[in-house]
């Protein structure tokens, strides 16, 4: 398998003693590479492969307010909607989980300020991962399953739900993304920055609400690719492509069947609208799938 | 005939002299007209498109020919150059060197300095408030260079045309 991370992208934006520090890692640790987390007042924590590395000395909040100055790259406009949502995407996919003091108005927040603290999770394309589950997304027809990808979160979704696209789109299938955050696709003006196979077209940025119908009708696809499913908006998207009889591919934060249950998608789940569910964990490593189960739960896997 | 040609040529010497002396005031006015040109033009793709400002300033600077595309690449270059430059630091020094030699006067430095210390540090609601800011400031630097120009200029050409003048009846 080749991981193929666009770490640069991340490294190119660190202050540079801190990127030479983190290149200098070894290798096996650079590989596993998860998670960057920079609090103001504390060293810098690595997490790879569930261990966690501490870098360095403590940096102060004018450090974490300069990394997050170079990561928005120096543009702060430009993410907005997403920084009211308490993240930013980079170049590359890569998230940040951004920590400071919200700017709150008519019951939203708007933005936020004095950045204490990032989370820089890193983005990562492993082909090849789903190869062997695709046939339990079929039926015996070779028609698509509506598949609920379910974890919770560090566990790899979003990594399994790009290979599924990419394996999908190479067998014949269209596919139409809606990458609400730019995660799955990881677009930068224009390109995708993962491999997603040759029909794989993808709507960056956009609400899935809004995005997921708007797909359905210019693109025309076999299947509707998302990531995250959960707002009560979404429902409305869901219910559009159900009807429209596109094959939904998706994933959703869940610990259990029960968990997802009781989520905003509980009663399609609990209808047996999505025919596979498929469920991810963290043990023994990041990405293992602990069961692929039919509409009503039962193991297939 | 010599006597003339000589007297044409220190006539000339003296007009030349007073169109060079007031050129500055002229290429202040060129500038400042330019460089507001191209901080609307820049506000009005940040306003439409919402790319981030290394995109917004190597797109506008490619397409801008005088001056201020001079600037916007130079700013690029150099938070390109170096890992985390810091952007007003990037645009101070880029403001420097591309006009600190110029016909632009301390304050019309400081008010293009003053925006890169706020450029990309806000939402797009802030933005607009710190280019309407600058706007009028700069506009308001325009319309004095441009008095400026027309007072000074002419007076500098007046001058030096007189003094051209003088020299060949004093010579004759």
């Amino acid at each position: 398998m080749k991981i193929n991370d666009g770490f640069e992208v991340i490294l190119r934006r660190l202050p540079v003693e801190v990127s030479e520090d983190i290149a200098g890692l070894p290798q096996d640790i650079l590989l596993k590479l998860e998670e960057i987390r920079i609090v103001a007042g504390h060293p810098i924590l690595i997490y790879a492969d569930n261990k966690e590395y501490c870098l360095g000395k403590t940096r102060d909040h004018t450090f974490v307010d300069n990394v997050f100055r170079s990561m928005t790259d120096y543009s702060e406009y430009a993410y907005q909607e997403e920084l009211s949502k308490g993240y930013i995407t980079i170049e590359g996919g890569h998230r940040i989980g951004v920590c400071g003091r919200t700017i709150y108005n008519d019951g939203q927040v708007l933005s936020i300020k004095d950045i204490s603290s990032l989370n820089i999770r890193k983005c990562r394309e492993i082909p090849g991962i789903s190869d062997w589950l695709i046939p339990y997304v079929l039926d015996s027809e070779g028609r698509f399953l509506h598949t609920l990808i379910i974890s919770p979160p560090r566990c790899g979704k979003t990594t399994l739900l790009r290979d599924m696209i990419r394996n999908l789109s190479i067998m014949g299938f269209r596919i139409a993304l809606c990458d609400e955050r730019s995660e799955v696709a990881g677009s930068f003006l224009g390109s995708s920055g993962f491999d997603l196979g040759p029909r794989t077209d993808v709507l960056d940025g956009c609400p899935k609400e809004v995005g997921m119908v708007m797909l359905i009708r210019s693109m025309a696809p076999d299947i509707l690719a998302t990531d995250e499913v959960g707002k009560t908006e979404d429902i409305y998207g869901i219910e559009n492509t159900l009807s429209a009889g596109v094959g939904l591919l998706t994933t959703i934060h869940g610990l259990d069947y029960k968990n997802v249950l009781s989520s905003r998608i509980g009663y399609l789940v609990k209808n047996g609208v999505f025919k596979r569910l498929i469920y991810l964990s963290g043990k023994p490593c990041t990405g293992t799938i602990s069961a692929i189960c039919d509409s009503d739960n039962h193991k297939l896997f | 005939m010599i006597k003339y040609l000589l007297a044409l040529v220190i006539i000339g010497s003296g007009i030349a002299a007073g169109y060079l002396q007031a050129r500055p005031y002229r290429n202040r006015t060129v500038h400042l007209r330019d460089l507001n040109l191209a901080i609307n033009m820049l506000e009005g793709d940040m306003n439409y498109k919402r790319d981030t400002l290394l995109t917004l300033l190597k797109r506008n600077g490619t397409k801008i020919d005088n001056l201020s595309g001079v600037f916007f690449f130079k700013v690029c270059e150099k938070l390109q150059s170096v890992y985390t430059y810091d952007f007003s630091v990037a645009w101070r020094d880029s403001a420097l060197e591309v006009y600190g030699h110029g016909s632009l006067t301390h304050e019309d430095l400081e008010y293009l300095v003053d925006m890169g210390m706020e450029l990309g540090r806000t939402d797009l609601a802030g933005q607009k408030n710190m280019f309407d800011r600058t706007k009028k400031r700069l506009e308001a630097q325009e319309r004095a260079a441009i008095e400026e120009n027309i007072n000074k200029g002419r007076l500098y050409k007046g001058i030096y045309s007189a003094l051209g003048i003088l020299t060949v009846i004093v010579l004759i």
